[in-house]
Parts: structure tokens; sequence; C-alpha cells
């Protein structure tokens, strides 16, 4: 893997995910790794980050006589993974177009694409 | 390691975070390694890593969670908790950094000492050459013929030692500074003889 995942886009990676289908901590980190080279306990910080700040819930159902814990998202969720999903399009595009060598209007990255 | 001293090596390097983090990720671990479905007497570090760098990764999220809150709320407490984390990470920090520091503070007083006790001999001397020839003058107004000879006397006595002592100071503080430059010379490139 070349390029490195930022703390943002993990984030909205996790959203992601997680507003397609509500997942519990190991299926999670499983989908993340088949793309991205995480180590298996890089997830949970983020998901207990997301969970105080609002953006997933987690509820428990039962699972071979024990508690499985699924992580939904919520309506702040939602919100916060748009904005990222409208930052990451923003990015790619500029990227793409530098990569490309398209010069004729030099894009302003903002600040927060940055991040 | 099975999952039971895992948990129990993992709960153990997390009695510093609050109880409710620290009970979150217990669960969550728990949980994780059930799901993990790994055959009865599989090593869980091998999957999972180390309980350590595993604990490590939680309580960097409470220090900077607990930094932002505190941000927020300026509470005596979430403060006095991010002092004591920031502690416990200061002195996790590899040892070369407070032992460099020690070093420095060692050869630092030594050079100090050196320069105090030369300068303490510099002053002795002038003082005693300054008797001494004060002496020869002061001789001349004694009273008394055996007086001003045995004060005359002194004087050239205590001014021709204080001329011995300046010169075997000045051989002294020479081979200390020659020294002490030679030292920092080999130092600086690296410890050539």
């Amino acid at each position: 893997m070349t390029y490195q995942l930022t703390a943002p886009l993990l984030d909205a990676c996790v959203l992601g995910i997680v507003r397609s289908e509500d997942s519990y901590g190991y299926t999670l980190t499983q989908k993340v790794r088949q793309v991205v080279d995480i180590s298996e306990s890089t997830l949970y910080p983020v998901l207990r980050r997301l969970q105080k700040s609002g953006c997933l819930r987690t509820y428990d159902a039962p699972y071979q006589g024990r508690n499985r814990r699924y992580y939904a998202i919520t309506e702040e969720g939602l919100k916060m993974l748009n904005f990222y999903e409208g930052e990451w399009n923003e990015y790619k595009t500029k990227i793409d177009g530098l990569i490309r060598g398209i010069d004729s209007e030099i894009p302003q990255i903002s600040e927060k694409g940055m991040t | 390691m099975n999952k039971q001293q895992f948990l129990q090596e993992l709960d153990r390097r997390l009695k510093l975070i609050p109880a409710d983090d620290r009970q979150d990720a217990i669960e969550y671990y728990d949980g994780y390694i059930s799901d993990m479905e790994l055959p009865e007497g599989t090593d869980v570090v091998a999957s999972l890593g180390t309980p350590k760098e595993v604990a490590k990764n939680i309580i960097e999220q409470c220090t900077q969670k607990h930094i932002e809150n505190t941000a927020e709320q300026k509470t005596v407490k979430g403060k006095a908790t991010v002092v004591w984390l920031t502690i416990l990470g200061v002195l996790a920090l590899p040892l070369s950094l407070p032992l460099g520091i020690m070093v420095m503070a060692i050869v630092f007083a030594v050079l100090i000492t050196i320069g105090a006790v030369v300068f303490a001999l510099i002053v002795s001397a002038v003082a005693i050459a300054v008797s001494g020839f004060f002496s020869i003058f002061w001789g001349l107004f004694v009273p008394g013929f055996a007086q001003k000879f045995f004060t005359i006397g002194a004087g050239l006595m205590i001014s021709g030692l204080s001329i011995l002592l300046v010169y075997g100071l000045v051989l002294l503080i020479r081979t200390v500074s020659h020294n002490i430059y030679r030292k920092k010379e080999t130092e600086g490139t690296g410890y050539e003889q």
C-alpha cells in the first residue's frame, strides 16, 4: 500500500460501511483490511471516538449464547459522512487533475480538504 | 496466550484510564476474540497483537480525548488526569532522554567546579603577591632596626613565593584547559586516540 490512510479518511470508511449495514467490530475490521493494511486493533479507538462524538450508536444482539455489540449510524453520523464524501470527492478530483497534468485551472485546495 | 490471559493482561494495562473506557474496551475485545473464532489453543497474540500494543492504542485515544474534553470544560479533575497520563508518558519514554540530561548536568557541574577552584587559586595567588609587596614597603616604616629587616625580609620571601606560585598556577591552568580542549576535540570526532 503506497498511500497512507489518514484518520478522517478512516472515519469516513467506517461510517460508510456502517451506513450500508449495522456491523460489529470484527467484520468491520475485516472489511477495511481487505482494502487497507491496518492492524486488528486499529479500529477500536476509531469506533470508540465516533461513538463518543455521537456519530455511531451501539446495541447488543444475542449471538451463540453471548451478546454481540453492533454499531449503527446516527443522524449525526450521516451528516458527518456526507461532509467527508463531499470533501473526499473534491480532493480526489483535484489530485487527479494534478496527476493528469491539467494546468488550465489550478485548483485551490482548501485547508479542510487536506486534513 | 489464550483469550482469558489476553483480556486479563489488557485489563491490567488499562488500570489508569477511566473505568467506563476500560470496561468498554474489555467488552469490545472479548467479543472481538470470540468473533475471530480461533481454534482451541491458538495464540491470541499472533492474530491480534500483544496486549501492550492494543493497550497503547486505547490509551493514546483516551489521552487525546481528555485533552479535548479539558479544553472544553477546564475541570480540575480532567486536568489532573491529563497531567497524570502525561507524567506516565514521560516515564515511559526511552531512558536516553533523562540519561542524556543527567550526563550533561554532571559534565556541566564538573566544569563549573574546575572553574571555581582555578578562580580561587588565582585570587589566593594575587592576595599573597599583594601582601608580599606591601610588606616590603611596610617594613620601611616599622619602628626599630631589627623589625625593619624582619618585615622587609618576610616581604621579599613572600614575593618570591608568590612568583613561584603564579608560575605554577599558569602551568596548572594551561594543563587543565589543554586537557578539556583535547577531550572536547576527541568527543567531537568520535573518540579517536
